[in-house]
């Protein structure tokens, strides 16, 4: 189980110093910001070292607006899944962002970007890599993820990510393979962390593989839930490509209305969006796609929070008037 | 196949130049199977497409000047050579942008006023870092040498306009210190620097 229970936040953006006006404008419908520390370095490579070096500028400017509402961190560059070892600078970032900012909780791709070659060299996919769903990647994840609950005293979230090819399973006794639900579900089994439930990446992976993503989900163990992310992307070549270019389609907005009732642990939704596609979309329709989480929060998840404190503030006040009577 | 070997090949498929995986280690069924649909699955030209227009991104976010160049010069081939033949080494943008500089000076079809370019967005990323770090060492002063008047040259290429014809020589200079990281300097500041050289 998770640590212990973060609080709830509401809705939120990804940032970008881009956003930083449109943040502070609406800071009645954003109720914090998911904050990727990797945004803040540049890298430095040198041989067959890389370090990073941490832009004091920009990281004074996502300081600034930590003042004014609560953090989440959301990394890139880890590749928690590499066999070959995972980037230890980009833990060290983290480390520096957190002896500056506060923040409720932690969270990372599943997957890998790095492998080490014969000689020593380090190789680069270029793009997150899905993790294949077996027992030899859950065996080198685990202990990971067990580490980073506990590394920052806040919980640890680990996001599920789009992939476009065939994944390399294990098979249980009855021949049937795991899936991406299988693997999602051992891992938090055997962890403390938490999901963050990228809706429009298990949306893209259901469509680009033909699968139905809602009796999908009831099977996931969504009591780990604890932040949805919402995102738009674009069709290529047949394939839903999640690139956080756009507005949410429909589909991904039933799918969050629909799993709202079943997520008791959910702390918060995030919309997705690039940095680029703020001067193609505009910030009225920006604001518009937080404005809907916003409803649907409200909705489903403040009106559900305030019933269990109502009903935790009554069961006290009753168990007060037995031991009084 | 150890889950090494497993994410050898993935990232060999993802870049599009997949060794003889198979010959090396011992397969499973499985892992024989996985490895025969990976080549003819409709996905891998999406992940190696999305892997290209990542860096395409990345390129033109830290070299805008250049790619702009490249592309209204007509030397789009060589944006397509490093992203097919130089391995990814990083998703940072001034990494992508040393990489990409050094492949340009080396390469044979790019033009001098591409090298220079190229060099000059470079040394204005590394003397922007050197500021924000208080670290002016990391990036001493450096000169350019221009055959284009460069306030022209970078207004083309910035708004669509006429690229200049050539020119006299012009000269610029690149530092932590100055407000914008460059300015353009008369001949006899680029002489009294001591560094005329052509970049």
């Amino acid at each position: 189980m998770l640590p212990r229970p973060p609080q709830k936040l509401g809705v939120g953006i990804n940032y970008h110093w881009d956003f930083q006006d449109l943040i502070r404008n609406n800071l009645n419908v954003i109720d914090y910001i998911e904050v990727s520390p990797d945004i803040f370095c540049e890298e430095i490579i040198t041989e067959n070292q890389r370090r990073f070096r941490l832009d004091k500028r920009k990281l004074n400017d996502a300081l600034a607006l930590g003042n004014l509402c609560p953090v989440v961190v959301h990394g890139l560059g880890l590749s928690i899944g590499s066999a070959s070892g995972w980037n230890s600078d980009y833990l060290t970032v983290l480390d520096q962002y957190a002896q500056q900012q506060c923040f409720a909780w932690h969270s990372e791709h599943l997957g890998f970007t790095l492998v080490k070659n014969q000689d020593g060299s380090e190789d680069h996919a270029g793009l997150l890599l899905p993790m294949p769903f077996t027992q030899d990647a859950l065996d080198l994840l685990c202990p990971r993820i067990q580490q980073l609950c506990i590394r920052y005293a806040v919980p640890f979230l680990l996001e599920n990510t789009t992939y476009y090819l065939p994944a390399l399973t294990d098979t249980y006794k009855n021949g049937r393979e795991w899936d991406e639900i299988d693997f999602l579900n051992k891992i938090v089994t055997r962890t403390d962390c938490g999901l963050l439930l990228d809706l429009y990446n298990f949306y893209c992976n259901a469509v680009n593989f033909g699968f139905d993503p809602y009796s999908a989900l009831v099977r996931l163990r969504l009591d780990r839930v604890i932040e949805i992310h919402v995102a738009g992307g674009i069709m290529h070549e047949d394939f839903l490509l999640d690139v956080h270019s756009s507005e949410v389609p429909d589909a991904v907005w039933e799918l969050l209305e629909w799993i709202l009732s079943k997520v008791p642990n959910l702390c918060a939704i995030t919309y997705e969006v690039l940095e680029q596609a703020l001067p193609l979309m505009g910030e009225e329709k920006i604001v518009a796609q937080l404005q809907r989480c916003k409803t649907l929060w409200n909705q489903y998840v403040e009106k559900s929070f305030e019933s269990q404190v109502r009903e935790k503030e009554f069961n006290t006040l009753e168990d007060n008037n037995n031991v009084a009577a | 196949m150890s889950l090494l070997e497993v994410q050898r090949s993935m990232v060999e498929f993802a870049r599009g130049y997949q060794r003889e995986s198979r010959k090396q280690v011992q397969l499973t069924q499985a892992e024989s199977k996985w490895l025969d649909q990976l080549p003819n699955s409709p996905g891998l030209k999406v992940t190696q497409q999305t892997q290209q227009w990542w860096r395409i991104t990345r390129l033109c976010s830290a070299a805008p000047l250049t790619v702009e160049l490249i592309k209204r010069t007509g030397f789009d081939e060589l944006l397509y050579d490093y992203i097919i033949n130089e391995p990814v080494r990083s998703l940072f943008f001034a990494a992508e942008l040393e990489q990409f500089a050094n492949y340009l000076q080396q390469h044979s079809a790019s033009t001098p006023t591409i090298k220079i370019l190229a060099a000059f967005e470079c040394a204005v990323k590394n003397a922007y870092q050197a500021s924000v770090s208080n670290d002016a060492h990391a990036s001493p002063v450096k000169t350019f040498q221009f055959t284009y008047d460069p306030i022209a040259l970078f207004n083309a290429l910035l708004t669509g306009a006429a690229l200049p014809s050539h020119a006299q020589h012009y000269y610029l200079i690149v530092s932590p210190d100055l407000p914008h990281f460059w300015r353009v300097a008369p001949e006899v500041d680029y002489q009294a620097l001591g560094l005329h050289r052509n970049h």
